[in-house]
């Protein structure tokens, strides 16, 4: 003990103490050296250990000055700095052991004040003792109250584990069997359940009734084994152990702050109330997520001991929790409860059970048909809240694990055909957005037939929703396809124990579906709408992913927007949209221009259908006409506007009307221009701009005002500036 | 591993990942999706499955040698509340004991709030009994049949008093879809009538313990109007073999105050009228030796002369209402789902339509 004691670091604290007298002597270490034993020895903190340490047993306690002496000068440091897990080791050792009585037994252990850690060795010496010696049944008490509130302090607790069952032979003593059930609480593990135990505490219950301390043991027993015991906890009692008051408590935090030691989060660990299954506040509340608990209904076949190894997911608080029992988790009874926690998506994420899949899939399929389609408690209306928070739930988990359960597809679908579209418009649309990869066979009676109805039916602001959702929808599927042709080489036809293959080809076919789909809502729409500029935005941005698949995702695809989309965002009145359509047409060159050479260079078999090129060709050249060339009669294109219509229109040159200068979008911009070219002219003439020199500052001045679009479309297109 | 993760939690949707592993999880993900719903024999998304339109004419079967009488005993001359379930997941018929002794127990602790079981303890309060019905199936992929008894003693009972059954349910399958059965893995057993009676607090208890047990879920099972049409049509078809006595409906007019209507045919009125819309007289059909089919175009047919019939006496169109219960001397069916079967004769036919009611209930 002697040599311990030069160890702790109580006497660091001594020299820090002295630091003002040391540094006058510090001009030799071996002065140092002898000083520091001298102060060592002489320290009356040091000869109080040592004095405890090595009192002889049955040294009187009445009138014995020495022992006062020394044990106000402990309870002087332990109140003021805390002891030394060597200081803690000693005097437990001293309490416990009875070495001088009973009577200072008490208050030794009330100044027993860690200042970092608890010794388990001491802790389980002091255990021992609790049955050897003769303690006051008080002083029992005060001790299993100690070691309950510096629990978190003790630096190892597999020893305290494997007394498990001495400590367990306590709880027949009517007055420690709180403590003791509280502190069992804290070091059960799945393999001390046994039965015996379990019948050991049923039989405590039927003596002493329904205690809570006793209930809250019982309760992590079933946790752990839910094949042994069952019970279901009252409300009232559900709030754990009781924070005992402990005379520690406020000493002890005050040694921690002036420590600066973090104060442990919880000095009496609560007992975590999750098990709320048996509130039925609706009598069909099919909405609810399960509360995760272990599975009761263990497989026959399955040995006991490799079962006891396995640790349930409801066990596991942390990631490195989860990633240390990787091979041995448990799943929970009830799949249903993996969608609440993120540990267990992930989990579910890596292990890919097909049956815990199908398993989470019933249960789900099963909440979204009562809810929205079987509608078995009279409407849906009562608990808006309820189903919205479900369904946010649902989109959280699916947005984590990045794709969308079967289940949830298939309610989907069915579930299009009856909705109103405005029922919880947000989330349908935005799960309708994760739904997988539509066989081109099915995407027409699936998909396109009921989303025609309701966008034609709808408000303004659904048809902008839904074509950002099919805009998602559309990313997703080139996200899969860029992620998985990169594994095998643009084969990506799915094995053959599926009984749906996607090959290449067949995933075209759905996006190619997908675009011309979005192509014909976004015609008829803008019509529908008056081309209104929010919507046409919406579809700006749908083209600005279709314009980019070869190059984004690599999918040789191109599909070119229908002129009723083209001219709508050609002929806007804003520039934004104007600017946009230039970058649209922009990447589709690009696009182009890599995926031909590319052919070239592979001579693979992919090709882009020629009449992709000649509509990309015909739109190009019929923008470069109207915003460069002033002419609009290209006659060559399904854009052809006839020359009497326009004549009709009573406008005077007509064809110059959407160049650059007079095109509405940009009118105002021209006129800016004009003014600040010439501030001095009295009579605007725009047409001015167009001599060579006012013109490229024209448009060096419309690119300096954001028109980026338009300047890659015009530095790229056009000869004269590339 | 830990970063690896956050990063691709934290990708959002449109960039492209360059990750082979998650891509070999995007894979396998894709598969399993699109194998959940086509392994059960559906391409996704079409899993619309439609009542049959034509069935066999329910023919009269003495089950007694199939099935134990004390067994059919407990069957008939009970109404039933019907729920659907979800296929239960590792359920054992071998494991009915054990079943048993934990049901027991949780009923037991769920009584007692706040009272610890042992599991397998003796309980003397409830005695939970789980058993197969043996014989109750039809087709060689069809579970067998279990049924639940909850028994208890009454509370000022002596000593040598038996228990009383308070609550009795059943799981059960009968001309199961095979194809649907067959895509389930083996992990799964396929039961998904389940009907009760007894005390609603046993009822939900129970469901509770199977939901967490086998991780399933329940339903209401509503007989449709097509279902109760389908049986008033196929229990008159039995008056042939044995007397129905009379043909019972009730119907509920959408009207204010709202009307019911309970519309009794004698039963030899109703044979007559159901002889003469078969497309094929049963006379014929016999003599060829060949399977008695019924259409759904017939029970239709009958349905209208019903309700022409009454239209004539009483100038009210049943049709404008719900049809909400059909009872003969075979058994009586509600809309609510509830179903009375009295004759054991007839058992398995009426469970084979009732199963089919509750598939087409099933999520996937």
């Amino acid at each position: 003990m002697a040599t311990l004691l030069n160890l702790s670091d109580s006497d660091s604290s001594v020299r820090n103490d002295q630091s003002l007298s040391n540094r006058t002597i510090n001009r030799s270490l071996r002065v140092a050296e002898k000083e520091r034993k001298k102060n060592e020895a002489e320290d009356p903190f040091v000869v109080a250990l040592k004095y405890f340490s090595e009192v002889e047993v049955g040294t009187p306690v009445i009138g014995n000055d020495e022992l006062e002496k020394n044990l106000v000068q402990v309870e002087k440091v332990a109140l003021n700095r805390g002891l030394s897990p060597e200081a803690l080791s000693v005097m437990l050792e001293f309490a416990m052991s009875l070495r001088m009585g009973s009577s200072p037994c008490a208050r030794v252990l009330k100044c027993l004040l860690p200042a970092s850690v608890v010794p388990q060795e001491a802790v389980v010496r002091a255990v021992v003792w609790l049955s050897v010696g003769k303690i006051p049944i008080s002083t029992q008490v005060l001790f299993i109250k100690w070691v309950l509130t510096v629990f978190d302090m003790i630096d190892a607790k597999d020893r305290l584990r494997a007394i498990y069952g001495f400590i367990f032979s306590f709880v027949t003593d009517e007055n420690l069997c709180p403590f003791i059930c509280h502190l069992l609480y804290l070091l059960t593990r799945k393999e001390s359940v046994r039965v015996f135990r379990v019948r050991k505490l049923l039989e405590l219950q039927s003596k002493l009734g329904r205690q809570p301390y006793l209930l809250h043991l019982l309760s992590l027993y079933k946790v752990f084994c839910p094949e042994l015991v069952t019970l279901s906890i009252p409300s009232r009692m559900r709030s754990g152990f009781k924070n005992h008051i402990s005379p520690w408590k406020s000493a002890l935090m005050g040694v921690q702050k002036r420590n600066n030691l973090q104060v442990p989060s919880s000095i009496s660990t609560a007992f975590a109330a999750k098990d709320k299954s048996t509130s039925r506040k609706r009598k069909l509340n099919h909405l609810e997520l399960p509360a995760m608990s272990a599975v009761t209904n263990k497989e026959p076949q399955m040995e006991q001991t490799s079962r006891r190894k396995l640790v349930p997911l409801v066990q596991i608080q942390s990631f490195s929790q989860l990633l240390e029992n990787m091979h041995r988790i448990e799943l929970p009874s009830q799949m249903g409860s993996l969608l609440g926690s993120s540990l267990a998506l992930q989990y579910l994420d890596c292990v890919q059970d097909e049956s815990a899949l199908l398993r989470l899939n019933f249960w789900l399929g099963y909440a979204l048909h009562e809810e929205f389609l079987f509608c078995s408690d009279g409407g849906a209306n009562q608990n808006a809240g309820e189903a919205l928070q479900f369904l946010n739930r649902l989109l959280c988990a699916q947005h984590f694990l990045q794709e969308g359960f079967p289940s949830s597809d298939a309610f989907l679908y069915k579930f299009l055909n009856v909705w109103d579209g405005s029922l919880l418009c947000p989330q349908i649309l935005n799960l309708l957005s994760n739904i997988p990869v539509i066989p081109s066979s099915q995407i027409k009676t699936l998909l396109f037939e009921p989303l025609m109805q309701l966008f034609f039916t709808s408000s303004l602001f659904f048809k902008c929703g839904l074509i950002e959702c099919l805009n998602h929808m559309l990313l997703k599927w080139l996200t899969w396809h860029s992620v998985y042709a990169l594994e095998d080489d643009l084969d990506i036809s799915l094995n053959s124990h599926t009984s749906i293959n996607i090959t290449l080809s067949g995933f075209k076919d759905s996006v190619m579906d997908l675009v011309h789909f979005v192509g014909r809502l976004a015609s008829v729409g803008l019509q529908l709408e008056g081309c209104h500029s929010l919507l046409l935005n919406f579809i700006l941005d749908f083209y600005e992913t279709v314009c980019d698949t070869f190059l984004k995702f690599g999918l040789p695809l191109m599909v070119m927007p229908p002129p009723g989309v083209f001219c709508t965002a050609f002929f806007a009145t804003d520039p934004v949209s104007v600017d946009r359509l230039a970058y649209i047409m922009h990447r589709y060159k690009v696009n182009l221009t890599s995926a031909k050479s590319q052919e070239k260079v592979t001579k693979q078999a992919f090709h882009i259908n020629r009449q992709t090129f000649r509509d990309f060709n015909h739109y190009l050249v019929f923008m470069v006409n109207g915003l460069w060339n002033s002419n609009m009669c290209y006659t060559e294109t399904n854009l052809q506007l006839s020359e009497e219509l326009l004549e009709k229109s009573g406008v005077p040159q007509y064809s110059t009307r959407f160049d650059l200068i007079h095109h509405p979008a940009f009118m105002s911009y021209a006129v800016d221009f004009h003014q600040k070219c010439w501030p001095g002219r009295e009579d605007m003439d725009l047409n001015s701009i167009k001599q060579s020199k006012p013109w490229s500052w024209y448009l060096e001045y419309l690119f300096t005002q954001g028109f980026d679009g338009l300047k890659d479309f015009i530095q790229n297109n056009i000869g004269r500036l590339a | 591993m830990e970063g690896s993760y956050m990063s691709v939690a934290k990708t959002p949707h449109g960039s492209v990942v360059k990750r082979r592993s998650k891509s070999q999880i995007y894979q396998q993900s894709i598969r399993s999706c699109f194998s959940v719903a086509s392994r059960l024999g559906l391409t996704p998304g079409q899993t619309k499955m439609r009542l049959n339109t034509s069935r066999k004419a329910p023919k009269s079967q003495n089950i007694t040698d199939k099935v134990n009488p004390e067994h059919l005993a407990l069957m008939i001359k009970t109404e039933w509340q019907l729920s659907y379930v979800t296929p239960l997941y590792q359920f054992r018929h071998t494991q009915l004991k054990s079943y048993a002794r934990q049901l027991s127990a949780f009923i037991a602790a769920e009584k007692q709030q706040g009272l610890a079981v042992e599991v397998g303890a003796q309980q003397n309060t409830f005695k939970v009994s789980i058993s197969v019905l043996e014989g109750l199936a039809e087709t060689n992929d069809d579970p067998e049949t279990v049924l639940i008894q909850v028994q208890s003693k009454p509370l000022f009972a002596r000593q040598d008093d038996p228990q009383k059954t308070v609550w009795s349910g059943w799981l059960s399958c009968i001309n199961s879809n095979p194809e649907y059965l067959r895509s389930l893995s083996k992990d799964f057993t396929c039961l998904p009538l389940f009907g009760c009676k007894g005390a609603e607090g046993f009822t939900s208890l129970v469901k509770d313990w199977l939901q967490r047990t086998f991780d399933c879920c329940f339903g209401l099972l509503e007989i449709s109007q097509t279902s109760l049409q389908w049986l008033a049509a196929l229990w008159t078809n039995c008056h042939m073999e044995s007397n129905v006595q009379s043909l019972k409906m009730h119907w509920a007019l959408p009207v204010v105050p709202p009307l019911h209507v309970t519309y009794t045919v004698s039963a030899d009125d109703a044979l007559d009228l159901w002889n003469s819309v078969r497309k094929n007289s049963p006379e014929k059909s016999k003599r060829a030796d060949e399977e008695e089919c019924v259409d759904i175009e017939e029970v239709t047919r009958f349905m209208q002369g019903l309700m022409s019939h009454f239209y004539r006496h009483f100038r009210v169109d049943l049709s404008a209402g719900d049809l909400t219960q059909v009872s003969t001397a075979l058994g009586s069916a509600k809309r609510s789902g509830r179903i009375k079967i009295s004759n054991s004769r007839y058992l398995i036919n009426t469970l084979s339509l009732l199963t089919e009611i509750a598939f087409l209930k099933m999520p996937i």
